[in-house]
Parts: C-alpha cells; sequence; structure tokens
C-alpha cells in the first residue's frame, strides 16, 4: 500500500528502479516493518515496546494484517512474562478480531496477580530483613531483585525508585555500573532522557567501564537515543559510532546493532561536515562493520560522500516507509532526510563558479522555480555563498573575495570610532563644567 | 515690479536663489500678527525657489506653513500641485502642471529653470538606474518629444535597440577606475599598520 | 555694598559712572532689592535705554520673569523683551549670562502658550548671536530658538543653528560647551538641544545625523534617569530602526543607571523593535496598532508608521544578497511591493539600493560595487587618526584638574 509522504524526491513517482548496482535489500525495499524481524532482533521490553508502536502505527496506516500480526506477538510475550497489565493492553487492542484465543482470560489474570502480589510481599520482607541487619550489600541486593520484580511487572516508576536507592548500598565500582545500566534502562522506556544522561556519564566514569568493552557500548548506545530523542543529531551521531561492531545482542532488551547503524549513519549525514563524515564514518573500521547489516543505509552514505545525490536521495527516501514504523526515528525521520537534502543541495553547489539550475534541478528531481526557492532560502540562512541569477536561471558563487562587505565593515567601524571619540570628549567637558542630571531635578515635563 | 516684491526679482534674476529663498523666511519671521505673512509671494517664490535648489523637504515645510487664508489662492494652488507632483515622483505630471498654469510675472521667469533642474536630476537618475529603457518612459519622466528624447541618447552616447523602443543607457559616473582601487588599496595598508 | 532703593539704583545706573563690570557686580549682590522691585520694573525701564543700559535691563526684566505676571505685566514684559533680544548690546548681556537665559526662558514660554512661537523666532536668533561668548558656544537661547522654530516648521533655520561655523565641518561635533559661567547653560539646556536638534534633522530627513543627535543625550552623565533621556531613547530607537534595520545598542560611555533602566521605561518601543526584527511586515503592523495609544502620546506614530514602507524596503534590500538578477514581477512578489520599478527607483535615487532595471527584459540586477567605497573611506579615517591623538590628550589634561578629580574620582 503506497504511502504519501513528503517525499524527499519532489514531483518524481515512487519508482524503485533499483539504481544501477544496486542490491536486493534484506528488507526487500518494504514499505512498512516486518514482525519477523523485529522479534528476532529485540528481547525483553524493546521487544514489546517496538512491537507495540508498530501494531498502533499499522493501525492508523489501516494495515490490519500488519497490525494483527503485531497484536498477536504482544500477547504471547505478556502471557510469557506474566504483564498482566501488558495483557490487558493487547487483549483490548486486539479487540476480540482473533478470535476466543486472544481474548482476556480473566481467570488467568486473577492468578497471575495474585503470585505476584505474593512474590512482592516475599521480596519485601526479605528486604526488610536485610535492612535490619545492615549488610549492604545484601540489602543492594534486595533493592535489585525488588527493581527488577517491577521491572518485569512494567511498574516502571517503582522500578526506578529501587534502582535508585541502590546507590548508597554500591561498595565497588562494577555496583556502581549495575546500578547505572539499570536505572539508564527503566529511564530510556520512561523517556526520561536527563537521567539517561546523567547517569551514562556516572557511568563512564566508573574505573571499571574502562576494561568491559561491552558496559561501554551499552552506555553510548543509551547516549545515542537519549541525544537523538533531544534533536541533538550530531552528538547522537557521536555516541553511535563509537560503539564497537561487536555489539551483537547484548544491548537487545534497548537497542539492536542494525539500529545503531541506522541511527549513526542518519544522524551523521545529517550534520557532519564532510571531513567528520570521513573520518568517524567511511574510514571507520567497526563502524564499517555495523552498516553491512544495513546495506541500504550504508549505500546511502557511500552515495553521498561520493556525490551521487540524486542516488542518496532515492533510498533515503525509499526507507523513510519503513523508518515510519521505528519506534525511536519515525519522529525524526522529516528533519533528518530535510536536513540531508539541504547538505546535499549546498555541497553540490560547492566545486562550482556557476551551477546551470535546470540541470541541478534534473539532478534533485525537482522543479527549477522550486529549486530556485530552496537555494534563495539557503542562501539567506548562509549556507551557501552564491547568488542566483533568476533571469538567466544559474547559480553564480561569490568566491572568496568579500571585499565589499569588508570595506563597509572598516567604514562603520571608523565612523563608529569618530563618532564615539567626539561623544567621549563632550562627555569630559560635560564633566569638567558639572553639568551632570541629578536627582534634584524634577522629571520635567517634555514641551513639544 | 520691483517695487512690489522688494529686492526679490533682481535677486531671482541673478539665479541666487537660495539667497532669495532667505529673504522671503525673514520676511515671515518679520510678520506680527498670529495669522502669518499675508503676501502669496513670499511663500511661492520661497517654494518655487527650494524646488530648484532640490530642497524638497523645505519646500514642504513653507507649504504647511501657509496661513488658512491664502490656501484658496489659484498661484498657491499651483504651486502646490507643483510640489505634490514632485513628492510622488510624477515626473510627467510635474512638467504638465508647469506648463498648464498661467503663472504671475514673478514666477513666469523661473519656470523654465525649474524644468530644467529637475529634469537635469531625472536625468542623473535615469543614468544611474537603467541598464535599458524604453523610449516611451524616458518621454514621459523628462516631458521630451520622441525627437528630443533621441537626440538626448545620441548626445550621451545611449545606444537605440534596432526597433527603436529600448535604449541601453550607459552611467558615465559608475565607470570604474582601477588605479583609484590601487591607490585605495595602499591606503588602507597604511591605515592596518598604524591601528 | 548693593543699592538699598529702586531711586539709588535708577540713580546709579543713569549716571553711568561705573564699569560694565563693576555695576555687574553691584547688581548681583542687589537680589533681594531687585526681587522686591516687582511693580516698579516698568517704569524703572521706562527712564532707561535698552542698548545703553542692557546691562541694567538685563537684572530688571530677569527679576520680573520670576515673578508672576498678571496680563498687563505679560504683555509689557513680552514687548520689552522681544526689543531687548532684537537690540541689547552684547558685551553687556554677556557679563550676566544666567539673567539674560532666564529672560529668554521666560520670554519663550509666554510666546508658546500665546500660539506666537514665529514671532519668537527672530528675537531668539538675535538672542543667540549676542549672548555667545564665541561663535561657536552652546548657549541656554539655542535650545528656545530650535524650539520655536520647530512649533513654526522652519526647519531650514533650526538646521542653521545645530552646527558649529565654518567651511570644514569636522564630522560629528556639535556646537561648543564652554564654561556655563559664561553663558548661563544648564544641563537641561543641552539636553534639549540635543533633542531638538534631533527632532529637526529628523523633519529634514537627515537620518543619520538625528540619530547622532539623540546618542549626544546618552554622553551626559547622569545620577538619574531624566524623561528627556526616555523621550530622547525613543526617538534614537525608531530612527534606528529607520536607518539601520536594528536597534544599535547605547554606547558604553553612558551613565550606569540609564544603561540598566532606560528598557523599563519604553517596553513598547522594544516590542515594535523586536516585531521589526522579524521582517514580516505585517507582524510590524500589528505591533503599531497594538501600542497606537502609547506612541501618538508620545507623539511618535506618524513617524512610527512610516517604518512600514522602510521594513519593506529592507526586504527588498536583503534580496541582493540572495540575487544577481531578478525579474520585476517576483520582486515585486517577494518584497510584497505593487510597483517594483517605482519602489526601486526611488532606493535607487536615494543611494539605498545598488540596482539596475532593464525594461526591456523585465529585470532588475544587483551588480557588486567595491570601488565607490574605498573613494569614500580614506577621509574618515585621517580624521579618525588624528582625534584619536585629541582624546588622549583631553585624557592627560583632565587627570590634573583638580575640579574634575574632586568630583569625579572617588577614592
Amino acid at each position: 500500500m503506497a504511502v504519501p509522504s513528503t517525499s524527499m524526491m519532489e514531483g518524481s513517482a515512487m519508482e524503485i528502479e533499483g539504481a544501477q548496482g544496486a542490491t536486493t535489500f534484506p528488507h526487500g525495499l518494504l514499505q512498512a516493518a516486518d514482525v519477523e524481524t523485529i522479534v528476532s532482533q529485540y528481547t525483553g521490553h524493546a521487544l514489546v515496546r517496538r512491537i507495540v508502536f508498530v501494531a498502533k502505527k499499522a493501525a492508523e496506516k489501516k494495515d490490519e494484517q500488519l497490525e494483527l500480526d503485531a497484536l498477536k506477538v504482544c500477547f504471547e510475550e505478556a502471557k510469557k512474562s506474566e504483564n498482566t497489565t501488558l495483557y490487558k493492553e493487547a487483549t483490548s487492542l486486539i479487540g476480540g478480531r482473533l478470535g476466543q484465543e486472544y481474548d482476556p482470560d480473566a481467570a488467568w489474570m486473577e492468578q497471575v496477580d495474585r503470585r505476584t502480589a505474593q512474590k512482592q510481599d516475599k521480596l519485601e520482607s526479605e528486604l526488610n530483613g536485610y535492612k535490619a541487619n545492615l549488610i549492604k550489600e545484601s540489602i543492594r541486593m534486595g533493592h535489585t531483585f525488588l527493581g527488577e520484580f517491577f521491572y518485569d511487572k512494567g511498574d516502571l516508576q517503582s522500578a526506578l525508585k529501587c534502582y535508585i536507592r541502590t546507590r548508597d548500598y554500591c561498595t565497588t565500582s562494577n555496583h556502581v555500573v549495575t546500578m547505572c545500566l539499570n536505572v539508564i534502562k527503566v529511564s530510556l522506556e520512561l523517556e526520561n532522557y536527563l537521567h539517561v544522561l546523567n547517569y551514562v556519564q556516572k557511568g563512564e566514569q566508573s574505573p571499571s567501564v574502562a576494561g568491559d568493552p561491552k558496559v561501554a557500548d551499552k552506555l553510548k548506545c543509551a547516549a545515542g537515543l537519549a541525544n537523538l530523542a533531544n534533536k541533538k543529531y550530531k552528538i547522537a551521531a557521536r555516541s553511535f559510532l563509537q560503539v564497537s561492531a561487536e555489539l551483537d545482542d547484548n544491548y537487545s532488551d534497548v537497542i539492536a546493532p542494525q539500529d545503531v547503524a541506522t541511527y549513526g549513519a542518519i544522524c551523521a549525514l545529517a550534520s557532519f561536515d564532510r571531513s567528520e563524515l570521513k573520518e568517524k564514518v567511511i574510514d571507520s573500521v567497526s563502524f564499517r562493520k555495523l552498516l553491512e547489516l544495513v546495506p541500504e543505509v550504508r549505500e546511502a552514505v557511500y552515495d553521498f560522500y561520493a556525490s551521487r545525490y540524486t542516488n542518496c536521495l532515492k533510498l533515503l527516501d525509499a526507507l523513510r516507509a519503513y523508518l515510519a514504523f521505528d519506534l525511536h526515528l519515525h519522529s525524526h525521520i522529516g528533519e533528518l532526510c530535510r536536513c540531508i537534502r539541504e547538505k546535499a543541495i549546498v555541497q553540490y553547489t560547492i566545486p562550482f563558479t556557476s551551477v546551470v539550475l535546470r540541470n541541478m534541478a534534473a539532478a534533485f528531481n525537482t522543479q527549477v522555480d522550486a529549486l530556485e526557492r530552496e537555494i534563495a532560502d539557503l542562501i539567506a540562512k548562509g549556507h551557501i555563498s552564491a547568488r542566483v541569477d533568476s533571469h538567466n536561471k544559474i547559480l553564480y558563487s561569490r568566491g572568496t573575495d568579500h571585499r565589499s562587505a569588508t570595506f563597509a565593515k572598516v567604514e562603520k567601524a571608523g565612523r563608529d570610532y569618530l563618532r564615539d571619540s567626539e561623544n567621549i570628549l563632550l562627555r569630559a567637558r560635560l564633566l569638567e563644567h558639572n553639568l551632570v542630571q541629578t536627582p534634584q531635578k524634577k522629571l520635567e515635563p517634555m514641551g513639544d | 515690479m520691483e517695487g512690489d516684491y522688494g529686492g526679490l526679482p533682481r535677486t531671482l534674476a541673478e539665479g541666487k536663489f537660495t539667497e532669495a529663498a532667505k529673504a522671503c523666511e525673514q520676511m515671515e519671521l518679520e510678520t506680527d500678527g498670529e495669522e502669518g505673512c499675508q503676501l502669496v509671494w513670499v511663500y511661492t517664490a520661497q517654494i518655487v525657489c527650494y524646488l530648484i535648489t532640490g530642497r524638497l523637504n523645505e519646500a514642504r515645510f513653507c507649504w504647511k506653513r501657509v496661513p488658512q487664508s491664502l490656501l484658496g489662492d489659484t498661484e498657491m494652488q499651483a504651486v502646490q500641485k507643483v510640489v505634490q507632483t514632485l513628492w510622488e515622483k510624477d515626473y510627467a505630471g510635474f512638467h504638465k502642471s508647469i506648463a498648464d498654469h498661467p503663472w504671475g510675472e514673478l514666477l513666469l521667469p523661473l519656470m523654465p529653470t525649474l524644468a530644467d533642474e529637475t529634469r537635469s536630476r531625472v536625468q542623473k537618475i535615469v543614468s544611474k538606474a537603467y541598464t535599458t529603457i524604453s523610449v516611451e518612459t524616458l518621454m514621459s519622466m523628462l516631458a521630451y518629444s520622441h525627437e528630443k528624447v533621441l537626440q538626448l541618447a545620441s548626445e550621451n552616447a545611449w545606444e537605440l535597440d534596432t526597433d527603436k523602443q529600448m535604449i541601453r543607457v550607459v552611467d558615465a559616473a559608475a565607470s570604474s577606475d582601477s588605479s583609484t582601487r590601487r591607490r585605495g588599496l595602499e591606503q588602507l595598508f597604511r591605515y592596518s599598520q598604524s591601528v | 555694598m548693593a543699592f538699598d532703593s529702586p531711586a539709588a539704583l535708577l540713580g546709579a545706573i543713569r549716571e553711568g559712572r561705573q564699569t560694565p563690570a563693576q555695576l555687574a557686580g553691584l547688581l548681583n549682590t542687589s537680589e533681594e532689592l531687585l526681587r522686591s522691585i516687582g511693580q516698579d520694573v516698568p517704569n524703572i525701564l521706562r527712564e532707561l535705554h535698552v542698548v545703553h543700559h542692557s546691562l541694567a535691563f538685563a537684572f530688571l526684566l530677569a527679576a520680573m520673569a520670576g515673578n508672576e505676571l498678571s496680563e498687563d505685566q505679560e504683555r509689557f514684559f513680552v514687548d520689552t523683551s522681544r526689543a531687548f533680544l532684537l537690540s541689547c548690546d552684547a558685551s553687556q548681556v554677556q557679563l550676566a549670562p544666567e539673567k539674560f537665559a532666564e529672560i529668554c526662558r521666560k520670554f519663550t514660554e509666554l510666546m508658546v502658550a500665546k500660539g506666537r512661537a514665529r514671532i519668537a523666532i527672530a528675537p531668539l536668533r538675535s538672542a543667540v548671536q549676542r549672548s555667545r561668548p564665541s561663535p561657536n558656544a552652546l548657549t541656554p537661547a539655542h535650545p528656545l530658538l530650535l524650539q520655536c522654530c520647530l512649533l513654526g516648521k522652519f526647519y531650514g533655520l533650526a538646521e542653521d543653528h545645530l552646527y558649529p561655523q565654518g567651511t570644514m565641518r569636522a564630522q560629528f561635533k556639535c556646537l561648543d560647551v564652554v564654561d556655563p559661567k559664561t553663558t548661563g547653560l544648564v544641563v537641561k539646556d543641552f539636553f534639549l538641544y540635543c533633542y531638538y536638534g534631533g527632532m529637526t534633522l529628523v523633519g529634514l530627513k537627515r537620518y543619520s545625523e538625528a540619530l547622532d543627535f539623540f546618542l549626544r543625550a546618552f554622553a551626559v552623565p547622569a545620577t538619574q534617569v531624566s524623561a528627556i533621556v526616555v523621550a530622547s531613547y525613543k526617538k534614537y530607537l525608531l530612527v534606528s530602526l529607520l536607518l539601520h534595520g536594528q536597534v544599535c545598542p547605547i554606547p558604553e560611555y553612558t551613565s550606569q543607571v540609564v544603561q540598566r533602566s532606560i528598557g523599563s521605561w519604553c517596553s513598547e518601543y522594544l516590542e515594535v523593535a523586536k516585531a521589526f526584527s522579524t521582517y514580516e511586515v505585517g507582524k510590524l503592523e500589528q505591533a503599531l496598532e497594538k501600542h497606537r495609544s502609547v506612541l501618538e502620546a508620545d507623539k511618535n506614530f506618524g513617524f512610527a508608521k512610516q517604518l512600514i514602507p522602510s521594513l519593506s524596503k529592507r526586504v527588498i534590500q536583503r534580496l541582493t544578497q540572495t540575487y544577481l538578477t531578478l525579474s520585476l514581477d517576483d520582486l515585486a512578489v517577494k518584497g510584497g511591493v505593487g510597483d517594483a520599478q517605482a519602489v526601486l527607483l526611488e532606493m535607487i535615487e536615494k543611494g539605498e539600493i545598488h540596482a539596475k532595471i532593464s525594461q526591456k527584459d523585465k529585470m532588475v540586477a544587483f551588480p557588486e560595487d567595491g570601488d565607490a567605497r574605498v573613494r569614500d573611506l580614506s577621509g574618515g579615517i585621517d580624521l579618525a587618526i588624528d582625534l584619536g591623538a585629541e582624546v588622549e590628550s583631553l585624557d592627560e589634561s583632565l587627570m590634573t584638574n583638580r575640579t574634575f578629580l574632586q568630583h569625579h574620582v572617588t577614592s
């Protein structure tokens, strides 16, 4: 089902004729998400969150098949993890469309809740016991278990409180790291990104992290996600690009390596200048490995760097439909693609002293008038140093000769200096003659 | 005529327009009574002098000082129209308003000067502002006939288009002088050393 | 050794045995007597000659000015002062500058109140010429003259009295502030000179000079914000927007109390400036309507309205940064103007834009223009280098001036 979206390629039909040399993409350039892929890449809460998001998005786009596929998985996960809140949500979203098997089972829910309540009581009383005995390590573990319990149940606020409480009972740096990772995981889900960044920083300061690349990776991923959510695309890119190629499924309950590659690459394309792009993306051996997991993103990056803008933009446009279903990226992809298009336009013009707009419009698959408007906007913002010969539809570079601007500045500086010097002299003279405005003078009414 | 207008006609004939305007101004100041000077020519001559010397703002202010009682005078109204056309940059209207009115003996000899001065000012603007301009536009801006426009063009070495409708204007003042540029840059270098 | 009776006063004056300076001394010490004379001043003055006894006239008229006057007395005062200002002996009145100033002020006040400002112009002009101790000195009569010129719409005449005379008018110089003991100048006079000066130049559409005049108000040392500084700032803000498209910051040498609190006195104007900075004519129009009553009360609304076409022009000016050529139709659309050619013509004439219109191609071109600037730079920079030296030398002399140090250098 075609998805009408603001295409990066204005005015063109979404003809994906595998651009020359393009390989078949693992996702088959889907217009939507693929439930099986999600199941294979994620576990735990990441799986659940993503699948729920896909279900809701599918409902929006009236793709019932996808929606129900996703909800099935959601239902099964809820049953497995004995998370009755999630169970309730899943069954209500299904709304009876999948037959009796997927209808809410009140008896089962009651059973689970009772068991859960018992478990909670047990954990809490154990914790109290530890507190009475004042054994730090036990208290720490007690809080941690309780935290995990709440996390599994889906009560994130309580989980967070428990994890944070372990802080006073950490005695080794490893304890600290554990606490940080727990807090980070919950905060990410709560979308409290300030917390995430604080605890990433705390974690990174811990000495044990240096020797443990897995932990370092996790912290970088978390930082990346937080910055992405905060729209700090450049910092997000830098974080993601520091994740090693060995991430695999070490963090599968938060993020998959394919995400790191995708988010990192797209944010980098949108925010890095050419030299940083080369240094941190193109030339990075470890990131290259990650990029191999998402070949179409990789191709877009190399196309951009090689100035094959037409192709790059086509690819990214094609990916948009798919990325609209991505939990973390969907709200940013529009802005990111806009930035990338702008950068492409700017970089296109750099090597030339003059550009015939007709040719450039063809390359960017748009009309000359529309392109002229885009370029005028970029010039006004100072991203392009050139001027438009609107009559002949040519763009002329301004070159490095900024003589008149310099003259104007010098002229103004000289004038201001002259005027200020005169006024300072005047002020001195007024002071000398004691012509000062003092409070004794009333505020006189003005006679115009 | 001399007696009616003080020494003004002589001053005007000598082309001392600023002096004449000041004399009229003085007459305004010396008039006692709240209503202001009641002599029409004190204002009309003053205004025309300001217009000849290109001081449109002061012409406007003089106009604003004209007493209520004199506003109905026909010559006053004619002068007002002239000021307004210049203010609105309606050059065709300007020349028309000068030509149409039967001016009195004091102002009549000034009109050709006013027309000429205004024309030369407009011509400067045209050569500064246009690369090509239609013959028709020039005719209306300068109130020249077709032949006079062509004559003006050839005097200034302005090319005429093949279809004889467009003129390619050349701005003499703006031709760049490379030696000036070099000198200027040398001076700038000296200054940068002293700062 | 004061006079003890009006008769003694009259007698001494008519005898004319003292030098003007001695007479001045005597009169200065006879304050009480002068104040008490009141009703008799007309009688005494009738016995004296306005030119020969200018000094006495000065003291006596000043004494009259300080009192409450009946209608008859006002008429006498106005008529006598007028004749006095038109013909007094300069050397004598310069011995009593403060008294002379009092007369000018009262005279102006009465004339303006009666709507006869125009008639006060010639006498005040004469007052300026006769009372100034040097040709370019600023006197209390100057702002009064400017005020009457503005009221009477004699802008050209006002402009004649703004700047020092001389063929080489140095940039940014205004009239000299000399020892106030020789002119009777008070700080309010200086403020008004700057304010009326600015208004005169605004009327003559010489906005850059107007801005300089309003700016001088900020050079006045102050320990308190005065109404006139606020009024000056408001005008400064509007003219700044018109001329530069932005509000240039108040200079650093402005007194702290003014710098810190001036904004709170003109928040409406700051909002207008903010609306202007969006470069959207619609927003500017809204802001002006919103604050119309305040602007009207300050008598600034008419001028503020000029900001609207000014902003349109700036929008067009900005286009020269982006375009080398543009069709006249596109220009009209982007600049939000009806007749693009007419607006361009006006801007070109005033030097506000560098553009060339091609009627044939129905477009406008915006060429670069580096050379013109080089020609203009030299004079200015030479002046600046000279002035810098003057500032340094003045600094030294002030540092050794005991009075200055006593007043202004806190330990």
